[in-house]
């Protein structure tokens, strides 16, 4: 009776673990493959995100962690770094725009999903407009004494924008 | 013993009667159309027929997935055990999604980061896991895979039409892939919104419903006019 027993779980947990590894394989081929083809696009994005930063864009380049914007004959229009925090349901990445001053000009959100009309409004112009031009004290939420309301309803997924802002700051060169 | 009983299910359907694939497709797609009549899948329903574009990226993907993993399951049913078929289901459709959204992430990125969270939702879509669960689990890959077939294109095709009708009212114009085909300035703002949703899925359910009613009286009609001849 017992062996019948223990001869029937084995066989269900042999079938679940070949399932299991079957799916494991199919999803590491095909995260393989599309890999490449997704990195460019990322890329793509992010360089559109960057010249929209940076009208005038002629190039950039990525050193540390952070990255140099240059217009025309190399001369440095700001800084950008790219920073992110966990938000209420999903990571926030941002990318924070910096002057030649070390002044925050403008704040992109390169990726997020947060909950659908709630969180979501940390990309809406209203939002993101309420960050630029501030220096490092001041680009924080009211509640910590910065100059910006935070979304009402999206306190934490406010929060976490503020946490990727502020880390910014720090990874910019001295 | 429940792996006999499921054995016996499917013998009864392996019987003498020929399969109408026809009638099977029609099943899905019209008579029990998922969100029409079974009401199922509301939830992406209601968020992605804001345009006809991500009606068509939503219902494709649901269609991909429903298409794999039930073809998929009644392949290897005799291998799925009963008591844990809801794990092996769920890994099963999990991993065609993901296939599909990392596909959408590489080939169209704009569809992909609009339809955003409704994507990975496709794996607890009630439409999928029913059909597999009542269908693709107890019938061979024939049926199973016209079953699918005939319930994906009818989500789909739902899809499109409540959003073509919302598109349509609320932005005043019709764009499809890029292509603005035409505008005017009418805009139903409630039309964008879900609730406008719910109501026009209503609606359409009162109009299919009416159809349905109209073709029963013409062939009751025409099986009373045929008696009433071959009385006489």
């Amino acid at each position: 009776m017992i062996k019948d027993i223990m001869n029937k779980d084995i066989k269900q947990i042999m079938s679940l673990c070949v399932i299991f590894l079957v799916a494991s394989l199919v999803l590491y081929g095909v995260y393989t493959l599309t890999k490449p083809k997704i990195d460019e696009t990322n890329n793509a994005v992010f360089n559109d995100k960057l010249s929209r930063l940076y009208p005038g864009l002629e190039s950039s380049e990525h050193i540390d962690n952070y990255f140099v914007a240059y217009g025309p004959a190399k001369s440095i229009m700001g800084y950008a770094v790219e920073t992110s925090s966990y938000g209420y349901q999903s990571d926030i990445h941002l990318l924070v725009g910096f002057d030649q001053d070390k002044t925050l000009t403008a704040v992109v959100v390169l990726s997020q999903m947060e909950t659908p009309g709630i969180g979501t409004k940390i990309e809406e112009d209203s939002f993101l407009n309420l960050w630029n031009y501030k220096k490092k004290d001041a680009a924080k939420l009211k509640q910590n004494g910065g100059d910006v309301d935070a979304i009402t309803g999206a306190t934490v997924s406010s929060k976490a924008f503020e946490a990727a802002v502020q880390e910014a700051f720090t990874n910019l060169p001295n | 013993m429940a792996n006999e009983q499921a054995k016996g299910k499917r013998r009864q359907v392996k019987g003498p009667n020929r399969v109408n694939y026809t009638n099977l497709f029609f099943d899905g797609f019209w008579k029990q159309n998922p969100i029409f009549v079974l009401l199922l899948g509301l939830c992406p329903t209601l968020a992605v027929t804001n345009t006809i574009d991500n009606a068509v990226g939503l219902g494709v993907a649901t269609l991909f997935v429903m298409i794999c993993s039930s073809l998929l399951i009644s392949l290897i049913r005799k291998w799925i055990y009963d008591e844990v078929r809801i794990p092996s289901f769920i890994v099963i459709i999990a991993t065609f999604v993901t296939v599909a959204s990392l596909l959408m992430e590489a080939y169209t990125p704009g569809l992909f980061l609009t339809l955003g969270i409704f994507i990975p939702l496709i794996v607890v879509n009630c439409i999928v896991l029913g059909r597999v669960l009542s269908v693709a689990y107890h019938t061979g890959p024939g049926i199973a895979l016209v079953d699918a077939v005939g319930t994906g294109f009818g989500f789909t095709l739902g899809l499109v039409v409540i959003g073509a009708i919302r598109e349509l009212l609320g932005t005043g114009g019709i764009s499809l892939f890029g292509n603005q085909l035409f505008a005017s300035n009418l805009s139903v703002g409630i039309m964008v919104l879900p609730p406008g949703a719910l109501i026009t899925v209503g609606l359409l359910i009162a109009g299919k419903n009416y159809l349905d009613d109209l073709k029963t009286e013409k062939n009751s009609k025409q099986k009373h006019t045929a008696q009433g001849v071959s009385e006489q």
